[in-house]
């Protein structure tokens, strides 16, 4: 009876051998990925699991291979957003900032992260954190340029646990501890002045839903006081806002065709301004190489339409627009789903708009800025050009 | 009645087969990868905008999968990367040699350096000059990194170069013969009288011969005390370094690792050294092998340290070439120094601590003079020679 057994039981398996050989043979496509060798992936995998020294976060090397999968794109403007990013970006997308308010930039000795702004009302402003300040710990991590990459993680991170910074004030004297969790920041979206010779000066910081009627706004605002020239300063200014840009042209033109966004047809959708008044009073544009995404449709049209001088640095070359697609995993993947064109059809994919007067800041400006944290006016060589054009 | 057991058995046999083949063999590790890639691929054929290099894309996947374990010494090279990297470390191609860099203010390429005995130098090339074509093609700075593959090729082939020499307002058309160059990662001279100056770039498979030809040609010049300039070295070959190390050090050791399994292995010098006094520069980017060499001197008392404290790269690479032409770079060691210490994160702190104002570290080429950092080293080393 046991042979019996044995036999029927080795029978079953043979079967079921069979059986699923048969199905993952017909559905072979189905089972093996076209996109990479799994054999060359085996092979990695198995170096890194024998000789690494370090530790290997599985979640985190996933995130990092389908970020790597998106990046063979080479298209700057299309990403994977993992769990975090993703959330982040529904926050970026309104104009809005999440993070805990610091800007920085390296100190020139390499060993120190100096404060370059902080955000209003931020996690960073409540407690204490001024421009200037510099940062020599973050958690584990002391400030060394050894260890880039896991204070870059720790400084752009917009999850929900608290990061410990070790400030040192700018005496180098002092330093103390911080706890600081992110939260989501309303930025003003622009910061105005009136400077010498009677100019008006708009430095636009984000795009909201509210900047063109803010814009309109600090414009009615400077006429009353008799101010007529304006410099408005775009530069690190990012954003995949469209509607918006298209406010904002319609407050400086009339009735005309603003730009075009080829689609994936090939085919273009013209975006036209509105009859209306439009400013009246003499415009100039600073752009540099921050200035990035729809801004750069905006540059382009009342460059190219308007004729509004543009003095500064080259632009990014990222004028697309985006979609942000759900995976349905709480991850996502931001798309370029229109590349935007110039009225003389000029792409604003890959190369920037250069500016009619080209410019680059100083020597001594980096120099300030990687000292003190702040550019003084007489140290922004581009800002002064552009006083220079009315 | 026997009949019974049998289809019992069969009936156990493929229950259990399917449960261990669905389990192992279908929900493999891999199939939530390769899933979540389907669905990324499907959202860039539905709404993407622009070219899709399916190459690209496969070998973004290596990239990505090798980054994700977050060390920034742990990479994968594509074939192309793999054979650059090779050729970097050797230290020789066939070319003209010279040293290029993008001038930004005009968008063109410039040469920063003619190296001695090279077809750039017979035909009179000089630092300054932009190089306005290759083989019959303009070419402006977007091309820089091309160029290399423009200009590189086998011995004893010919290439056609035009550069505009900017204080003449000329433009040269010139016909180079290629040949093997080697790159000169070490550079010497006297500084003043008996004091001698030797400055490494990099740890490359040449290296140590240029290091040894370099301290005899400048005892031959009488030099009794050696300033060697190790700053914004950021490393190399540890084989090599070990190979300097050896000829300065009396027998000890020089270099310990320790890889993860916890095999250490060590590297002694031998009997034989030059014990000519030394003094050596570092600053904030002497890394890696720089750090090895450096930190074999200080702890051996051999050398004093001159300088900023360094980088702060304590761990060591391996690569390992796949067999695609492709290759896996990883961090497979921490080393120590003679006195056990592991620099990762670190660095190594001078003996004397000198900095260079943001002035002089903002200009281009320092002379001596202005170099605190050297003028300090020259007082030490003086001292040692009395």
């Amino acid at each position: 009876m046991k042979i019996k057994k044995i036999i029927g039981i080795l029978t079953g398996m043979v079967v079921s051998v069979s059986v699923m050989g048969t199905i993952v043979g017909c559905n072979l496509e189905r089972f093996t990925a076209p996109q990479y060798s799994r054999s060359k992936m085996n092979q990695l995998n198995k170096y890194l699991d024998y000789s690494f020294l370090g530790d290997m976060d599985q979640q985190k090397i996933m995130d990092s291979l389908y970020a790597g999968y998106v990046s063979g794109l080479e298209d700057p403007s299309t990403v994977y957003l993992n769990e975090e990013e993703y959330a982040a970006e529904k926050i970026f997308e309104k104009g809005q900032y999440i993070g805990t308010g610091i800007f920085f930039t390296w100190g020139i000795s390499g060993n120190e992260i100096i404060v370059t702004q902080v955000l209003e009302n931020s996690p960073a402003e409540k407690a204490g954190i001024k421009v200037g300040d510099k940062i020599i710990q973050i958690d584990e991590i002391g400030v060394r340029m050894a260890n880039q990459v896991g204070l870059y993680e720790k400084l752009a991170y917009t999850g929900s646990q608290k990061v410990t910074y070790v400030i040192q004030d700018n005496s180098g004297k002092e330093s103390r501890t911080v706890e600081l969790v992110s939260e989501v920041i309303h930025i003003p979206g622009l910061k105005t002045e009136i400077l010498e010779g009677n100019r008006g000066y708009i430095e636009m910081k984000t795009i909201t839903p509210d900047t063109s009627e803010e814009l309109a706004e600090a414009l009615k605002s400077f006429k009353e006081k008799q101010v007529k020239d304006v410099i408005l300063d775009v530069r690190y200014l990012t954003s995949r806002n469209l509607e918006e840009i298209v406010e904002i042209c319609d407050l400086f033109i009339e009735d005309q065709l603003l730009f075009k966004v080829q689609d994936k047809t090939g085919n273009f959708k013209e975006y036209k301004g509105n009859a209306g008044i439009s400013y009246d009073g003499k415009v100039v544009l600073l752009v540099n190489e921050g200035t990035s995404g729809t801004v750069e449709a905006m540059v382009s049209t009342l460059k190219e339409v308007k004729k509004m001088p543009v003095v500064g640095s080259i632009t990014s070359g990222n004028g697309v627009v985006t979609q942000c697609i759900d995976l349905k995993d709480k991850t996502g993947v931001r798309v370029t789903t229109g590349i935007i064109y110039s009225i003389s059809e000029v792409s604003l994919k890959g190369k920037g708009i250069a500016p009619d007067i080209a410019i680059k800041n100083t020597v001594e400006s980096a120099v300030e800025l990687m000292t003190s944290g702040e550019i003084s006016l007489k140290n922004d060589a581009q800002l002064m050009k552009a006083l220079e054009q009315f | 009645m026997k009949k019974n057991s049998f289809f019992r058995g069969a009936a156990i046999g493929f229950l259990l087969s399917t449960i261990v083949l669905v389990g192992a063999g279908f929900i493999d590790k891999y199939y939530y990868v390769d899933k979540k890639l389907l669905a990324i691929e499907a959202v860039i054929n539905d709404y993407f905008v622009g070219e899709v290099n399916k190459d690209k894309m496969q070998e973004g996947i290596y990239k990505g999968f090798v980054a994700g374990v977050g060390d920034v010494y742990t990479n994968y090279y594509t074939s192309e990367e793999y054979a650059s990297f090779k050729e970097k470390s050797s230290g020789v191609y066939a070319g003209i040699g010279v040293q290029m860099t993008v001038d930004a203010t005009d968008n063109t390429i410039v040469v920063t350096e003619v190296f001695e005995n090279s077809p750039a130098k017979e035909v009179g090339i000089l630092p300054k000059d932009k190089i306005i074509k290759a083989e019959g093609q303009t070419i402006t700075g977007d091309d820089f990194e091309n160029v290399p593959k423009m200009i590189k090729g086998p011995p004893d082939t010919t290439v056609n170069v035009s550069v505009y020499r900017p204080s003449e307002q000329k433009v040269y058309d010139l016909v180079l013969t290629r040949k093997n160059i080697t790159y000169p990662s070490v550079s010497s001279r006297m500084l003043e009288k008996h004091i001698g100056y030797i400055k490494i770039t990099q740890f490359e498979e040449l290296t140590h011969e240029q290091f040894v030809k370099a301290l005899n040609d400048l005892e031959k010049e009488k030099a009794k005390g050696i300033v060697l300039d190790l700053r914004n070295n950021p490393g190399g070959l540890l084989q090599v370094t070990t190979k300097i190390v050896d000829e300065l050090i009396p027998k000890g050791l020089i270099v310990s690792t320790k890889d993860k399994n916890g095999k250490v292995e060590e590297i002694y010098a031998d009997d034989t050294y030059n014990a000519i006094p030394i003094v050596v520069l570092v600053n904030g980017d002497s890394a890696s092998a720089s750090e090895v060499l450096s930190g074999a001197l200080k702890d051996h008392k051999r050398a004093q340290l001159v300088g900023e404290t360094t980088f702060g790269k304590g761990v060591v690479q391996s690569i390992v070439p796949l067999t695609d032409g492709s290759a896996l770079k990883l961090t497979t060691a921490k080393y120590f120094t003679p006195s056990g210490v592991c620099i990762q994160g670190i660095g190594i702190e001078p003996n004397y601590k000198v900095s260079l104002t943001t002035n002089a570290l903002t200009k281009g080429k320092l002379e001596d003079k202005e170099d605190t950092q050297l003028q300090k080293a020259i007082e030490v080393v003086k001292k040692e020679i009395k």
